[in-house]
């Protein structure tokens, strides 16, 4: 099967992960099913010319998360997960990627009344961009 | 050990401490190197001109003798193993000379006879997709630069080697070959079974394709491990400037490469980030800013380190 | 190893063809243009075939299933090939009755004088091509260009009492026929010397 995962020079995020974001996107919104096949790690490495390593890293994290498990001699499989699951993974996630985002705000010496107030903004705008 | 039994245990690439001065020359042009490829793998050179790529590659090929060190191809030794060896070889040279007076048909009769593996259904397919196809009458002397390296490459890959040495396969080509080459390249790899070593000074070729990086730096290896382990290995840092006191301690064994105090923070380049962290001084404010670099960055990172 | 040999005859078919022209030449002119032929082709050829091996050729070679061995002994097949190729054509020419107005072949047997000029053919190039396996093709030219210098001392007049002095009474006194095998016999004994020492030192360098 050929996955469609553009793959970005110019993206901060390493390779793998925008593969496995990629993935995880995927799999979370049900463009992939429970059960269904992911192309193979070597498949994945040459559609998408790159580094088996990097692919391989991907799907490493991506089982980590426990978002696809894999059968030796069979391939790899996107897992099935109760929703709620999904759910909390989603919450997690985004909680991560937050950390960052409020940790990169400390280090400029925002305080926690500063980011409140960005994120109360950026609610209000539904997530748009703002008057800019 | 016969070369069969050698063959099918042995990794894809192995050196040991192997040294290589060329007659007449006072420098070493590699100077105790060590390396592993594993079979299934690209082996990514970086290195300047001049820093050892090439000789690494053409001892692997056999076509030098090492002065010192343990070189395997497939388990077998490269010097000794005589002609057979090289049936699971593909090797382009940097700027590949073939016969000027031969068209390409006559010189791909010439190879295929070379090879019991030789698959021309795949050829045909390898002139195809590097546009090679309306040259097949053309005298090699006639050829671009860059349509000869695309004719020696497609001839190394169509015995269905092992183990593929290429010096700069990518230099000189257009971005579209370039692209088409790097994608034959993955697809060689396929089985599982067949390693790819390349030096390559455009590190965006070495960072999109590459399992494994060696950076070489006057014929030693400044590193070689894998990329991705690498790439989140080597990063660049904004620390508070409390931090400078520590840093001088650190003196430059510690992981990090370069610092410098700047007005308000510090800038720094780290070569180990895990081991940074697991130094860094509880009394120090935390947390600190951590960027990911390119390869390419880091390569000149490095490299300009150990010029200072 | 044939096919290397195959290889140099098909890569160089234009300027063989070109030189084995010559004896028809000769047979117009007369036999002198012979002996000249014989040593220009094989060394010609060899110097031919070496550029295009020192221009890439040789580390082509060397990175294909061939030995070292094999690649320095096509080299020297392919001369020893070319001289027979060479010898053979030079007595069938002779063998045809001569045109009037030109020199007739001495009264000999026909491959006499082709046999002896073949042997001193056989031990110019192959110094030359052991030369090239030993120190590459530039220098191995420059030094084999000094060792075609060497006619030259004829000219030296006590150098050239010497050598008629001799050479006359070698063939008034022994048997032409047996002269020529002797020479052949050298000749070959001498660029079985040359080939073997060629492969020793090839075997240990670097192709760089």
């Amino acid at each position: 099967m050929t996955m469609f995962l553009p793959l970005s020079s110019r993206d901060p995020r390493p390779l793998y992960q925008q593969i496995s974001d990629q993935v995880r996107e995927q799999i979370l919104s049900g463009e992939l099913q429970p059960g269904e096949r992911l192309p193979s790690i070597r498949e994945l490495a040459e559609q998408l010319t790159t580094s088996v390593i990097t692919v391989r890293r991907a799907y490493a994290d991506l089982e980590a998360e426990g978002y696809n498990y894999t059968r030796a001699g069979q391939g790899t499989f996107v897992s099935h997960r109760p929703q709620e699951a999904i759910r909390r993974q989603v919450m997690e996630d985004f909680a991560g990627t937050l950390r960052d985002v409020v940790r990169r705000g400390l280090a400029r010496g925002l305080d926690g009344d500063d980011i409140r107030e960005i994120l109360e903004r950026i609610l209000e705008q539904g997530g748009m961009d703002g008057d800019a | 050990m016969t070369l069969e039994t050698a063959m099918e245990t042995g990794a894809a690439l192995t050196m040991r401490g192997v040294s290589k001065r060329y007659r007449g020359s006072r420098t070493w042009a590699l100077r105790d190197l060590s390396l592993e490829v594993p079979r299934g793998y690209v082996m990514g050179l970086l290195g300047k001109n001049g820093a050892g790529k090439t000789t690494l590659i053409k001892l692997a090929c056999g076509l030098l003798k090492a002065d010192s060190g343990d070189i395997r191809v497939l388990g077998a030794d490269p010097e000794r193993s005589g002609p057979e060896l090289r049936r699971f070889i593909g090797y382009v040279s940097e700027a590949p000379q073939l016969y000027n007076n031969l068209s390409l048909r006559w010189l791909a009769g010439f190879v295929a006879g070379r090879f019991p593996a030789w698959d021309e259904a795949y050829f045909r397919q390898l002139l195809r997709r590097l546009d090679l196809r309306d040259h097949l009458g053309d005298r090699f002397g006639k050829l671009s630069k860059g349509t000869k390296v695309k004719f020696a490459l497609a001839l190394a890959l169509a015995h269905r080697p092992k183990v593929l040495l290429l010096d700069e396969p990518t230099s000189g080509l257009d971005p579209a070959a370039r692209r088409e080459v790097l994608s034959v390249l993955l697809e060689a790899l396929r089985d599982g079974e067949t390693a790819v070593v390349f030096s390559s000074h455009i590190t965006s070729d070495v960072e999109k394709i590459a399992d494994f990086v060696t950076i070489i730096d006057r014929g030693r290896v400044l590193l070689t491990e894998d990329k991705e382990t690498l790439l989140n290995r080597v990063v660049r840092a904004v620390l508070p400037r409390e931090a400078g006191e520590w840093l001088e301690r650190l003196g430059e064994e510690g992981p990090v490469i370069h610092w410098q105090m700047g007005r308000r923070r510090i800038t720094a380049l780290i070569g180990d980030l895990d081991e940074f962290e697991a130094l860094y001084p509880r009394a120090l404010p935390r947390p600190f800013d951590v960027t990911r670099m390119n390869l390419e960055d880091i390569f000149v990172a490095l490299t300009d380190a150990r010029e200072e | 190893m044939l096919a290397l040999v195959l290889k140099d005859l098909y890569e160089q078919r234009t300027n063989i063809l070109f030189f084995l022209a010559f004896p028809a030449l000769g047979y117009l002119v007369g036999p002198p243009l012979y002996g000249a032929f014989l040593i220009l082709l094989p060394w010609s050829i060899a110097i031919r075939a070496t550029y295009a091996e020192d221009r890439g050729g040789l580390e082509f070679l060397c990175s294909l299933p061939f030995s070292r061995n094999q690649i320095v002994t096509a080299k020297f097949l392919l001369v020893l090939l070319l001289l027979l190729l060479g010898v053979g054509e030079v007595v069938l020419v002779s063998a045809l009755p001569p045109l009037e107005g030109t020199q007739p072949v001495p009264d000999q047997a026909l491959w006499v004088m082709p046999v002896t000029v073949a042997g001193f053919a056989a031990v110019l190039t192959g110094a030359f091509l052991n030369l090239f396996f030993r120190i590459g093709y530039i220098r191995a030219l420059n030094y084999s260009r000094l060792l075609a210098l060497l006619p030259l001392a004829l000219l030296i007049p006590q150098v050239q009492q010497i050598v008629l002095k001799s050479g006359v009474q070698l063939f008034l006194t022994s048997d032409p026929r047996r002269l020529a095998l002797w020479v052949l016999a050298g000749s070959l004994v001498v660029y079985l010397a040359l080939l073997l020492d060629a492969r020793r030192v090839f075997g240990q360098k670097d192709i760089a």
